[in-house]
């Protein structure tokens, strides 16, 4: 079996080279699927019978909580092939993803909060989904955090992969916190098999959203990625030939 | 399909909700701007820095002579003598 390409895949300067050509397009597609859903979800959509126009924050809200979640199984992944086949390039995006993640996941919970109160009644509750989603956001920090705990890159980066494959146990439970215990979180919305609990007026932007969110996270992960490996390939020729080719 | 609100007030509003949907999306455009800028720095001050690094190596490879200075003007030239001997005096009692 031919496995140059998953050899080329662990190179950082193919990385570079290759995305260099993709990143605008993801880039203008991204933009204007989020530009479309948002637009659509803020002005079009019609209004929620029970909850009024707070419910439009949901246009953000799950498309942040899935990226949040999608994130850290790039993370994890990214870790794992990084332990076992020492991929120079994998380390890098598992680094590069916690940040994004972190972020996604604040968000999430910020979101969840501005549409709690309206909702509910409350900011915030102590709820299956809402504290695992919190555990995930500290999974996060915590990779952050490792990464700047050792002297040497190598440690680290076996350090936080360690504890991302670890976290991904926080993961299934958050997919199913809402139907295990009961609470005010309203079960999921969109369901891949059978009948999603949302109107097709409401779901199409929400559908458009979420693909632009998946389409700005790929462009986040490698502009964050290839920011690193500029850094960490810097004595080679390759990167010393791109600096020199930038202006000023 | 239409739009939902009848005045750009009753849109902000969003009868009473305004004051959570619209925070909601100032903050998640925020917080992904700042994702997306920040590497971007982050690359142009690398490569600001790299390219001094470059300058100096080439600096030392090379062994420039220094440019010889066409100095026409006696007064700078002597003034430069006597920053020098100044500095060299500065650095001579502390």
């Amino acid at each position: 079996m031919d496995w140059q390409w998953f050899h080329r895949l662990g190179s950082p300067r193919w990385f570079y080279e290759k995305t260099s050509r993709w990143m605008p397009w993801i880039a203008s597609c991204a933009l204007l699927l989020l530009i479309v859903g948002a637009v659509w979800g803020l002005g079009f959509a019609p209004m929620d019978s029970k909850q009024g126009n707070s419910y439009r924050i949901i246009y953000i809200h799950v498309p942040a909580a899935f990226l949040a979640l999608a994130g850290y199984y790039v993370m994890a992944i990214a870790g794992a092939v990084g332990l076992i086949w020492q991929m120079k390039l994998s380390y890098l995006v598992m680094r590069a993803a916690a940040p994004i993640g972190a972020v996604l996941t604040f968000l999430a919970l910020l979101t969840g909060a501005l549409w709690g109160k309206p909702t509910w009644g409350t900011w915030w509750v102590w709820d299956a989904r809402i504290t695992s989603m919190l555990i995930l956001l500290f999974l996060y920090l915590g990779v952050i955090a490792l990464q700047g705990a050792y002297q040497r890159q190598q440690t680290a980066n076996k350090a936080c992969a360690i504890l991302a494959l670890v976290g991904t146990i926080n993961i299934p439970i958050i997919y199913k916190s809402v139907d295990w215990w009961f609470s005010l979180h309203q079960p999921a919305t969109l369901k891949l098999v059978g009948q999603s609990s949302i109107d097709p007026s409401m779901a199409y932007p929400l559908l458009i959203m979420i693909a632009g969110f998946y389409g700005l996270y790929s462009w986040l992960i490698m502009h964050w990625t290839r920011s690193s490996i500029l850094e960490a390939e810097s004595k080679t020729r390759w990167v010393q030939e791109i600096v020199a080719k930038k202006g000023a | 399909m239409s739009f939902q609100f009848d005045t750009l007030m009753d849109f902000l509003h969003m009868g009473g909700h305004g004051i959570y949907v619209w925070p909601s999306y100032a903050v998640t455009l925020a917080a992904l701007l700042l994702l997306a800028l920040s590497p971007t720095i982050q690359q142009r001050r690398f490569i600001i820095q790299q390219k001094r690094q470059q300058r100096i190596e080439q600096g030392v490879r090379q062994k420039r002579p220094e440019p010889e200075h066409v100095n026409e003007n006696i007064a700078v030239k002597i003034l430069g003598k006597g920053i020098k001997r100044l500095g060299k005096l500065v650095d001579y009692i502390f």
